[in-house]
């Protein structure tokens, strides 16, 4: 309780002071602010990133987008069958980011307040009152493994959480600390025993990314690394302060309108009722990605950009961000399930209509 | 960032530059093919390509090219987004073109142009490198030197045939309607110099020989003249009066046995019925001359009287007889049932004939009473006589003058007649020479033997000889024509022949042919013919035109 509360005095602290600079009022910025921005931005990424790749071996791609899902808050649905490192991958994050970690192992019968927290009978000066008792989801990084093996109801009491960043008992709400980021997993192959995460809920991740299996020499670098007697120590580099800046900073990174059409052509085109949508969208596709799908493509391509040394979102910014961004945005239909038509191979048939 | 906005507009100047080369080209393969496709179709009609088309189609086609141009040339920021894809810029140029566009420029637009600017000044315009359409080119130039060389082929043997014929025939019907307004012109002053201008509306004729015009369709040609002859015709037949001359010769013919009346006789006869007119004037009796004087002008009057009254009746006889075989025969025969206007004329002006002749036979012959009468009582009434005989004399001169007067204007009708004869036969002349259509290659369709030979060159078997003399038929062989009511019989239509000459038939099989078609035409379109007897005509010819087409 005590540093759940020590946690969230320094998170406002630390919002004071970044809101009291020219880059975050609002007002635009000047030059040297923004260039100085931009650098400590690439900076603290790569440092962060650095930090990270001293345990993990690979998954370039994962890292990039989980570290870009936490700048922009958002929050990650790892898949992957198990073993990949996905669980090590958030430990590392979490480590190098001095922040506070908690990890849920979710089962079937794991119950809501499990994960929210309680109201508590306690005795104190001579009287039994309530108190409220913090559940895990009080903390920075939240780590909900095998978040598919909960039962629906314990799923949906992430739902606010994850987008209030609230929790509310009993009728109290309860502020979580900031930053607040969930990163899940779950297993594909799996299916005995699992729940599969509600549309509502799996529209409130920002990224679903796909933990690949490493190739042979990452194999190697793999067991080299975690084979010894010492595993690689990994450090705090950044504060959720600089976390926080890094994503109010990306905000910044201008879009030209026809970029920004192309991105709204993009997410209208996968829709199957969208005049100018593929033939194979109508056909395979039985719901598009919502509005929420393209704040997050634009705040993906925005980090995405700034990290490629460009000051401006292109198309091929949100060509790369596009498909981790949607693919649990879709809803196949059941043609497309039949004919094991993927998420992944409808928003490039998408994107390739949008280009023309 | 005036250096981003030039190079935007350098490489925009550039694609323009390049965009205006492909729609030029494209501009002259279009032309090619409408020309290759007009001279196509020129040639395929026998037709020369005529050369103005092809600046024409030149011209329309590269204007249009140079619309097309003025609306796909590209924008500023199509440009950028060229320059973009081209350079590999990411959007850099594009986005920078946005933001400027909205005035954006501070913090991170800034750092962005910075950025720009520095991408744009490590590329060279010069790279853009114009991609030239080869096939494109390849095509449009194969197809300008296809419709160049289709250009240069001549009109078809056939084409040159027939423009030969359409100048033929516009130099033949301006020739024809020169002629026709001379010969009217002379008829016209013929007619006023002989005053007979109350017998023939000449001024209606010139009106409508002045709507002739010069074409070069010889159908068009020959259906107007065909109509300037059915309607000569209708002015002729009312101008008939042929029963009364037959009247009138009979009479003459009557006339002729007695010696005081011979010479009378001869001349209604010899149809001058202006001298018999004046001829007649020898009959008169003299009031004032003594009673033997007027005794043998009575018997002289009396004498031919009594010979034209008695040949007046006989031919009123005659007349009720045939006119009532005629009504029955008309009943038999619908066709026959219409009465022609001339013959309603012909018919009364004979009437009046045989009524003036009646007249003056019985004033004739009460005057032989009276002087009969007044022989017998020559002593005791020689007074009251001579007033009695002075009336009778008056009347019978004045039956005379009727008479006189009624030959004359016989003889008016017969001059404005034949003026209107000559001038159909002026007409029908003239249009001789819409038959003799020019030949290719020397095979002159005007032998040289004919009484027409001669051309205007090799080939051209054409007669300019100009009819002077109106109303002779000029002797050029067996010239058929249907010339309608020309005198009476059982149909009121007549095949006159002309005057067989030395010549020989000089027309081809085919100018025959026209030759007939234009009287069958002229024929079929007169209101006077009966229908039966058009009839006829049109399945007597289209007969031979199935036999000629058998053969």
């Amino acid at each position: 309780m005590t540093d759940h509360k020590q946690q969230s005095s320094a998170s406002q602290k630390d919002n004071g002071d970044t809101q009291s600079s020219g880059l975050l009022n609002g007002n635009g910025v000047e030059t040297e602010e923004a260039q100085q921005a931009a650098e400590q931005f690439r900076s603290i990424f790569n440092i962060l990133k650095a930090e990270i790749r001293k345990f993990m071996v690979g998954q370039e791609d994962v890292i990039d987008n989980v570290l870009n899902a936490i700048i922009c808050g958002g929050h990650v649905l790892l898949e992957g069958v198990p073993g990949l490192g996905k669980t090590a991958l958030v430990h590392t994050i979490a480590r190098a980011l001095h922040l506070s970690f908690k990890r849920i192992q979710f089962t079937p019968d794991l119950l809501p307040s499990d994960i929210v927290g309680s109201n508590i009978l306690i005795q104190r000066g001579g009287q039994k009152i309530f108190q409220f008792e913090p559940g895990p989801v009080f903390c920075n990084i939240l780590l909900a493994d095998e978040i598919n093996r909960a039962t629906p109801k314990t799923q949906s009491a992430l739902l606010e959480t994850m987008q209030e960043k609230n929790v509310t008992v009993s009728g109290v709400t309860h502020p979580l600390s900031k930053p607040f980021f969930v990163l899940a997993t779950q297993n594909p192959i799996e299916q005995d025993g699992t729940y599969p995460l509600p549309e509502a809920q799996l529209d409130r991740f920002f990224f679903k990314l796909h933990v690949e299996m490493p190739n042979h020499s990452e194999f190697a670098e793999i067991l080299r690394r975690t084979g010894g007697i010492t595993e690689p120590e990994i450090e705090p580099v950044a504060t959720g302060d600089e976390i926080l800046r890094m994503g109010r900073t990306v905000r910044y990174i201008p879009i030209e309108e026809g970029i920004q059409d192309y991105l709204i052509r993009v997410v209208r085109l996968t829709h199957p009722r969208d005049p100018q949508s593929p033939e194979d969208v109508k056909k395979y596709v039985r719901h598009g990605a919502s509005p929420r799908a393209a704040q997050t493509i634009l705040a993906a391509a925005r980090v995405r950009a700034l990290l490629s040394g460009r000051y401006h979102v292109a198309i091929e910014d949100i060509d790369a961000v596009s498909v981790p961004a949607m693919r649990h945005r879709l809803i196949l239909s059941f043609e497309g399930e039949a004919e094991g038509i993927t998420p992944d191979q409808i928003i490039r048939t998408v994107i390739n209509a949008a280009a023309l | 960032m005036e250096h981003i906005d030039n190079f935007i507009k350098r490489v925009r100047s550039r694609l323009n530059r390049h965009l205006g080369l492909t729609v030029f080209i494209g501009s002259l393969a279009a032309g090619g093919v409408f020309t290759t496709l007009a001279a196509l179709i020129y040639i395929i009609r026998g037709y020369h390509v005529p050369l103005f088309w092809y600046p024409v189609v030149f011209t329309v086609c590269l204007f249009a090219g140079m619309c097309c141009w003025y609306f796909l040339r590209h924008s500023h920021y199509q440009a950028a987004k060229f320059t973009d894809d081209y350079f590999s810029l990411k959007d850099g140029v594009r986005s920078y073109s946005g933001f400027h566009k909205a005035g954006k420029s501070s913090g991170f637009y800034a750092l962005q142009a910075q950025q720009t600017d520095k991408a744009i000044s490590a590329i060279s315009l010069k790279s853009i490198r114009y991609k030239c359409p080869t096939c494109l080119v390849a095509l449009a130039i194969v197809l300008i030197l296809a419709s160049a060389l289709l250009g240069f082929k001549d009109d078809s043997p056939r084409i040159v045939q027939k423009r030969q014929q359409e100048q033929f025939v516009i130099e033949r019907t301006q020739l024809i309607n020169e002629q026709i307004n001379e010969i009217t012109e002379q008829i016209r002053q013929e007619l006023e110099e002989k005053k007979l201008n109350e017998v023939v509306d000449i001024n209606e004729i010139r009106q409508r020989v002045n709507e002739l015009q010069e074409t070069p369709d010889i159908k068009d040609a020959m259906r107007q003249y065909a109509q300037l002859e059915r309607e000569l015709g209708e002015v002729l037949s009312k101008l008939t009066q042929r029963q009364t001359e037959q009247l009138l010769e009979r009479m003459g013919k009557q006339l002729q046995k007695d010696d005081a009346t011979k010479a009378l006789g001869n001349q209604l006869t010899q149809k001058e019925y202006s001298s018999a007119s004046k001829e007649m004037q020898e009959f008169k009796i003299d009031p004032q001359a003594a009673m033997e004087i007027q005794k043998d002008q009575i018997e002289k009057l009396k004498a031919m009287a009594a010979r034209m009254s008695e040949e007046a009746a006989r031919s009123q006889t005659g007349t009720s007889q045939q006119s009532s075989d005629g009504q029955s025969q008309n009943n038999q025969q619908n066709n026959q049932t219409q009465k022609d206007g001339s013959q309603k004329n012909q018919q009364s002006s004979t009437d009046r004939l045989a009524q003036m002749a009646q007249q003056l036979n019985q004033s004739a012959q009460q005057m032989n009473q009276a002087m009969q009468e007044a022989i017998q009582n020559q002593a005791q009434n020689g007074q009251q006589f001579a007033g009695q005989m002075q009336q009778m004399s008056q009347n019978a001169n004045q039956n005379l003058n009727n008479l006189g007067q009624f030959l004359q204007q016989m003889s008016a009708r017969q001059q404005a007649q034949s003026m209107m004869q000559g001038m159909l036969g002026a007409l029908a002349q003239s249009q001789q020479g819409l038959g003799n259509m020019p030949c290719p290659n020397g095979s002159g369709q005007t032998p040289a033997n004919s009484p027409n030979p001669g051309g205007l060159e090799a080939g051209y078997g054409t007669s300019n000889a100009k009819n002077t003399e109106p109303g002779k038929d000029a002797p050029n062989g067996q010239i058929t024509q249907l010339q309608g009511t020309h005198g009476a019989g059982p149909s009121i239509t007549s095949s006159q022949e002309s005057a067989s000459g030395a010549g020989s038939n000089i027309g081809t099989l085919e100018r025959e042919l026209e030759e007939y078609m234009r009287q069958v035409e002229s024929f079929v379109r007169r209101e006077d013919v009966p229908e039966a007897v058009k009839a006829g005509v049109k399945a007597y010819f289209e007969n031979i035109h199935n036999i000629d087409e058998g053969n």
